[in-house]
């Protein structure tokens, strides 16, 4: 028995019509449609971290394990997948809304938001919309990132973009919920602006996970940024060779650290009711190096050499106000010591990183404005 | 309405029922048309011009990978039984039942090659691009298939004058 190619296609056409499932269901495409999206990032992601953990650890290994080998700027390389910068932006301020021009090179527009957190991101663009968790939370440091669809070549676009801490994003909104735009608006609704230092970068081309500030991502620190292009906050390109969470105020704590040369150490005190200090060395026996008020913003030590630190977080209600801890450090290290001697420790969450430069001295300036402002000036 | 929302507005039905063809399960179907449309769904934007073919690939590879789960470790059949001797079948009902029997044990690809061609009126070369080979691996394809499923190519039109 033979059949014609017409019997095939009657046949065809016969057996494929009817069939339960009815029209499109648009919704759950687009959901599905997420989700992979979500995971491919993810997957790149994953990849990022791990060239940048290899990246990150080459030089030390190479010293010997300690990160002193005076080549570690000369080891430090632009992480792979590393686009050009479009657009950066940097705040002190979660709960509210922001909004970054650019225009996109190709068909392919990156972006990362770097955060102190905890908090959750939301990015829109057009109908894009996207949300992650960002900062510290659970011991890691989380940043949101992914790909700018709706982004076109030459057609310039503004990506809205908040953080909201959290403790106030709704209950119905997880990690594999799809947003609308409806959404960005309805959860910006509950925001409340607040102290909380962040930022966000968009890339022509990829972004890995080393394009942060280093006064953000506190326990890993920056590579150079892209291609030529510096971190958000214009610091000096560091890596992070101690850093740790604490659990108690009140008390001194020290940090013995072993850098070669230039670095900073950051106190992570988020908040505006304490104030930290830091003595230069792990024995904290010295003047006193910073007295400052805690904020979005983290207290700074930039120390020529040093064996570490000896920080310490207090209320900021026990110091006295108008005390002068810097017209005479010997004196306002003994005033320091002292408050901090008199009081009980107590339950409170904070954190401090050593960070080395790895920018050669020679290529970095620093300059004092009339303020006070500490700004960076770099030989590239 | 956005313009993939009008895609799949017009689109969708059709390519169920090729994603049918392939399957023959409506409910694997629907669940591969879904899952085609939402990778089309992220590359979207960088698709240029008519999103079919790019679709449709989509469902062939698709299809194509969950097929290889679905048989790996089973024994394809090289060679079809003779269905002919199997009943005498004179009418249209008969000789449609067995056809179909005959499509669906067609290896994947040949199976896509059919479906492609006679039900969404591909020509070869365009069937070539959406599986990605040849035009000339796809007449073979073409051939052994139609070969297996004992559709004369000769009698078309004699066949189709006297229907």
């Amino acid at each position: 028995m033979t059949h014609t190619e017409h019997d095939l296609r009657e046949l065809l056409a016969a057996r494929s019509e009817g069939g339960s499932g009815g029209a499109a269901r648009l919704e759950e495409i687009v959901t599905r449609g997420r989700r992979i999206r979500r995971r491919r990032w993810a997957a790149a992601g994953t990849l990022a971290a791990a060239l940048a953990v290899v990246a990150g650890l080459t030089p030390v290994l190479l010293s010997g394990g300690q990160g002193r080998a005076s080549n570690i700027a000369a080891s430090v390389q632009t992480p792979q997948g590393e686009g050009v910068r479009l657009a950066g932006v940097r705040l002190a301020n979660v709960g509210r809304k922001e909004k970054v021009s650019f225009t996109p090179r190709s068909g392919k527009t990156s972006y990362r938001v770097n955060c102190a957190g905890p908090v959750q991101t939301f990015v829109r663009l057009g109908d894009q919309v996207d949300h992650g968790r960002c900062g510290n939370e659970q011991g890691r440091e989380w940043s949101t990132f992914g790909k700018l669809e709706e982004a076109r070549e030459g057609v310039t676009v503004e990506v809205e973009v908040f953080t909201i801490p959290t403790s106030r994003v709704p209950a119905d909104i997880t990690a594999e919920t799809a947003l609308s735009r409806e959404d960005f608006d309805r959860v910006l609704a509950l925001a409340e602006p607040g102290p909380g230092l962040w930022e966000i970068a968009i890339h022509d081309g990829g972004v890995s996970d080393r394009s942060c500030s280093p006064d953000i991502c506190l326990h890993s620190g920056t590579l150079p940024a892209t291609k030529g292009e510096r971190n958000l906050a214009g610091l000096p390109n560091s890596h992070t060779i101690e850093s740790r969470r604490f659990k108690e105020i009140n008390k001194r704590f020290r940090v013995k650290a072993d850098p070669s040369g230039q670095g900073s150490v950051y106190v992570r005190c988020e908040g505006a009711d304490l104030y930290a200090f830091i003595w230069p060395g792990a024995t904290g026996d010295g003047v006193l190096a910073v007295a400052q008020p805690c904020g979005a913003m983290p207290v700074n030590w930039d120390f020529q050499s040093t064996d570490g630190a000896t920080v310490a977080v207090v209320p900021r209600e026990r110091v006295p106000a108008g005390l002068d801890f810097a017209s005479d450090l010997e004196k306002g290290a003994d005033l320091a010591r002292e408050i901090v001697g008199g009081l009980t420790p107590t339950p409170g969450n904070w954190e401090v990183a050593v960070q080395q430069w790895d920018d050669p001295p020679s290529k970095v300036k620093k300059s004092w404005s009339s303020d006070g402002k500490v700004t960076f000036s770099f030989e590239d | 309405m956005t313009e993939f929302a009008e895609y799949v507005a017009q689109r969708h039905e059709r390519l169920r029922r090729t994603a049918y063809l392939l399957t023959r399960d409506w409910a694997i179907a629907e669940d591969l048309v879904q899952t085609a449309l939402a990778k089309a769904w992220v590359a979207w934007r960088r698709i240029d011009g008519d999103p079919d073919p790019y679709v449709y690939r989509i469902i062939t590879n698709t299809h194509a990978s969950w097929w290889r789960r679905r048989w790996r470790g089973e024994v394809p059949t090289e060679v079809l039984p003779d269905r002919a001797d199997a009943g005498d079948f004179t009418s249209d009902v008969g000789d449609r039942d067995v056809l179909w029997t005959a499509i669906g044990e067609l290896s994947g690809r040949q199976r896509a090659v059919v479906v492609l061609h006679y039900f969404e009126e591909m020509t070869l070369a365009q069937v070539a691009d959406v599986l990605g080979c040849s035009v000339g691996a796809v007449k073979s394809q073409l051939g052994r298939a139609l070969t297996r499923l004992r559709v004369d190519q000769g009698i078309q039109t004699i066949t189709g004058a006297r229907r």
